[in-house]
């Protein structure tokens, strides 16, 4: 039974990873490369990333003969990503997929429904893990070389081990949110500022590792000690480092232990949590006098609660707009800092450039459009059947993204411009660079779901998350950033950087207008035979 | 009200539907009866404007679904059989909603919601989420939203089933008060006492099909339809 339900999983994740739906069973040949090759662009950028990172670490640490120092900060960095990548998706998998009830009534064991999920979110958790596990052994055996058995510990620890872990605790948190969402009302908000705890603790530990490494260079005693203080943390170091199989052993014994308690806890649980529909006390109705609205008006109100309503769609898809948010203030508040910088000769020249670069790539990160024609899901039916005009459905998605994403793009822009104090030309770039960009995000990730959408989900989040127009929107769009980086390089001897900007400007905003061009009309005729 | 006038419909290699021909007038309520598989949700979601088809046509209110298919929306409801409404909102949202696109205006939606509400006994789950519905009371709220805009016709797609005894019969009595305004009802069924009843004419479909069309007379004469349902079904083995 067990088998067979890990083949249902499976099928499901290649079918999201796909882009496939009821009308297009087999994804082609080129579909599939695509894919491949956007999931090795993904895994080079983030890889590229870490490597960085702990290629200018691996040398150093092993002259001062702290190799185990390496390995367990590598440990820290892979367990937060996965743990990150996969605490919330643990909730949407095992608690809140709509075949619970199916899978329940039928006679299968609570146990194997619990083990066939889990091994889906452990190749998401494996995926996660590999992003950093990759590149750190990388840069070790580049700048210093695994010895003996040190390789074959490191890849039972960091691609066996520690991704089964995280997973325990992943599902053991997931279980505690689920329990605490379900008595509460506000479900939605809840869940994204538990999120947003959860990633702002993870974004605090990577800013720390650098304050780490810095107190590493002046007293590297006590900073190991601080380290070593957390003993499963050490022992995974030392275990790489000095290739001890014993404290592998016994590493694999406790997470292995965890493992199964944690199991043993969900499986007995699972028919109470899984089924639990609880919500708080039953709102009582009261007649109350309803504005009218346009059709138009009551599609992007229908769009915006729809985004509020779902935790997994704000944060997957409007991150990009709170760290925007938050990045408004903190340029505000931290002006007095920034300012100093200006005065240098080069990084004055540079600082508004990185400023339009960074501002994209958060914006990048707002792309609500991406997953919203894959939300629709089995609801379908209701817009298809109702007299309105594709165009308008397909306009209101756009809205909700513009009025989700435009704000914050605008204000990062105002303390931008309060602090750089910009001429004319480079005003004008830090404004329509951003906002272009945004726009043209917005477009694509439209158009994107349109040719990949995923109706059929079990849970929103792979609606969300796992859906291949996510991927697509967010890897063209960053990749469209090098196009101004590059003309700098090359260009910039000749043509001043304001020119390239405008320019960088210009052609995204031909982008959106062939973009809205091709949505109104073929766009609209993929919706209507969705 | 609905001509469907040679549908023909297919998946791959395989007609769904075939050269369908129907005729449903104002004032009457047409059952449409077949196996399972047998083309009717296909037949119904053509004419509701939701399934593109390869030939044919089919009007609504003389209006053709291919040419103006927001036209023809606009004077029908249609019902599916299995009713995946929107879960993020509650029920009063979503047929605030319904109202909003149907141009309904403020004084009559809320008369219309509530007296819709309280006949299908939905009025205090109104400010519940969709998401908290059983299957039944997603149906009513379907119904509900269905006969809030006051359409000319009604397409529904297994509209019994899942609905409590009470339902069920206030349902009957709507769609006769309906029929009696003029409107028109077409909807699939399997529970054939009900269509013997309830139907003026009925049609009978096997795979793609029409076996027989007509009045209830016409169709079944002295004999019960389920008789005469399952004789035709093996005639045209």
């Amino acid at each position: 039974m067990l088998k067979t339900l890990l083949k249902i999983q499976l099928a499901s994740l290649k079918n999201q990873l796909t882009g496939g739906n009821r009308r297009k069973q087999k994804p082609s040949g080129g579909r599939m490369l695509g894919m491949i090759v956007l999931l090795a662009y993904a895994f080079g950028t983030f890889g590229f990333l870490f490597y960085t990172n702990f290629s200018t670490l691996a040398g150093p640490f092993h002259a001062a003969g702290v190799d185990w120092l390496y390995f367990s900060m590598a440990a820290i960095m892979c367990f937060g990503l996965m743990f990150i990548g996969s605490v919330f998706s643990a909730k949407a998998q095992l608690y809140e997929a709509r075949d619970n009830d199916l899978l329940l009534s039928l006679p299968i064991r609570p146990r194997d429904i619990l083990l066939s999920r889990l091994l889906l979110l452990w190749i998401i958790t494996l995926f996660f893990g590999l992003l950093v596990a990759v590149p750190v052994l990388l840069a070790w055996q580049t700048a210093v070389g695994f010895a003996g058995a040190q390789l074959a510990i490191y890849l039972l620890l960091f691609a066996v081990l520690m991704p089964l872990l995280s997973l325990a605790l992943s599902a053991f948190l997931g279980w505690l949110i689920h329990l605490a969402t379900a008595r509460v009302g506000k479900k939605s908000l809840v869940t994204v500022v538990l999120s947003l705890v959860f990633l702002g603790a993870y974004m605090y530990a990577v800013m720390q590792m650098n304050t780490f490494v810095q107190q590493l260079a002046q007293s590297p005693d006590g900073a190991a000690r601080t380290l070593g203080a957390v003993a499963p943390v050490y022992a995974m170091g030392v275990a790489v480092a000095e290739a001890r199989f014993d404290l592998l052993l016994l590493l694999a014994a406790g997470i292995l232990a965890l493992f199964a308690v944690m199991i043993l806890l969900l499986a007995r649980t699972f028919i109470k949590t899984a089924t639990d529909r609880r919500s708080g006390a039953k709102k009582k109705y009261v007649e109350r006098r309803t504005a009218a609205l346009s059709p138009r008006r009551a599609l992007l109100q229908r769009e915006w609660r729809r985004f509020l309503a779902s935790p997994g769609y704000i944060l997957n898809c409007g991150l990009g707009s709170i760290f925007l948010l938050i990045a408004a203030v903190v340029l505000l508040i931290e002006q007095k800092k920034i300012a100093p910088l200006l005065q240098d000769e080069t990084l004055g020249l540079l600082l508004p450039w990185l400023f339009i670069l960074g501002l994209c790539f958060t914006a990048g990160m707002s792309m609500v459009t991406a997953a919203s024609v894959s939300l629709e899901g089995k609801s379908l039916w209701v817009v298809r059947s109702l007299p309105l005009d594709t165009r308008d459905i397909l306009r209101a998605k756009l809205r909700l993204h513009m009025q989700v994403a435009l704000p914050p793009v605008l204000l990062c822009v105002l303390s931008a411009a309060l602090i750089l104090r910009p001429a004319l030309p480079l005003l004008l770039c830090l404004l329509l660079i951003p906002l272009a960009f945004t726009v043209f995000t917005g477009l694509l990730g439209l158009a994107e779901n349109l040719r990949h959408p995923t109706l059929d989900w079990i849970n929103e989040t792979q609606a969300v998350k796992s859906g291949v127009s996510i991927l697509f929107t967010m890897l063209i769009a960053w990749g469209l950033m090098v196009l101004p980086v590059l003309a700098a390089v090359f260009l910039s001897s000749f043509v001043p950087m304001e020119t390239i900007g405008l320019c960088f400007a210009a052609l995204l905003a031909l982008g959106c207008l062939l973009l809205y061009r091709w949505l109104m009309r073929g766009g609209a005729a993929v919706f209507e035979k969705l | 009200m609905l001509r469907i006038e040679h549908l023909t419909k297919t998946y791959g290699d395989k007609k769904a539907v075939d050269d369908l021909t129907l005729h449903i007038a104002p004032g009457e309520i047409y059952g449409f009866i077949g196996h399972n598989g047998a083309g009717k949700t296909t037949t119904i979601k053509s004419c509701a404007g939701i399934l593109p088809f390869d030939a044919g046509e089919i009007f609504v209110d003389g209006k053709s679904v291919k040419a103006e298919p927001l036209a023809c929306k606009s004077v029908l409801a249609y019902l599916p059989d299995n009713p995946d409404l929107y879960e993020f909102l509650s029920g009063i949202q979503y047929l605030n909603f319904i109202a909003d696109v149907f141009g309904v205006g403020q004084d009559e939606r809320a008369a219309r919601i509530r007296r819709l509400a309280d006949s299908f006994e939905l009025t205090g789950d109104l400010a519940q989420p969709v998401s908290a519905y059983s299957h039944g009371m997603k149906q009513k709220l379907a119904m509900i939203s269905g006969f809030l805009h006051e359409p000319k016709l009604i397409i529904m797609d297994e509209p019994f089933v899942g609905l409590d005894p009470k339902a069920s019969h206030l349902l009957k009595e709507m769609m006769r008060e309906h029929c009696d305004r003029g409107g028109a009802i077409f909807f699939s069924t399997h529970v054939l006492e009900v269509a013997e009843k309830l139907c003026d004419k009925v049609a009978i479909i096997k795979e793609g099909r029409l076996i027989t069309c007509g009045t209830m007379d016409e169709v079944k004469g002295d004999a019960s339809l389920e008789d005469v349902f399952l004789e035709l079904e093996d005639d045209h083995a």
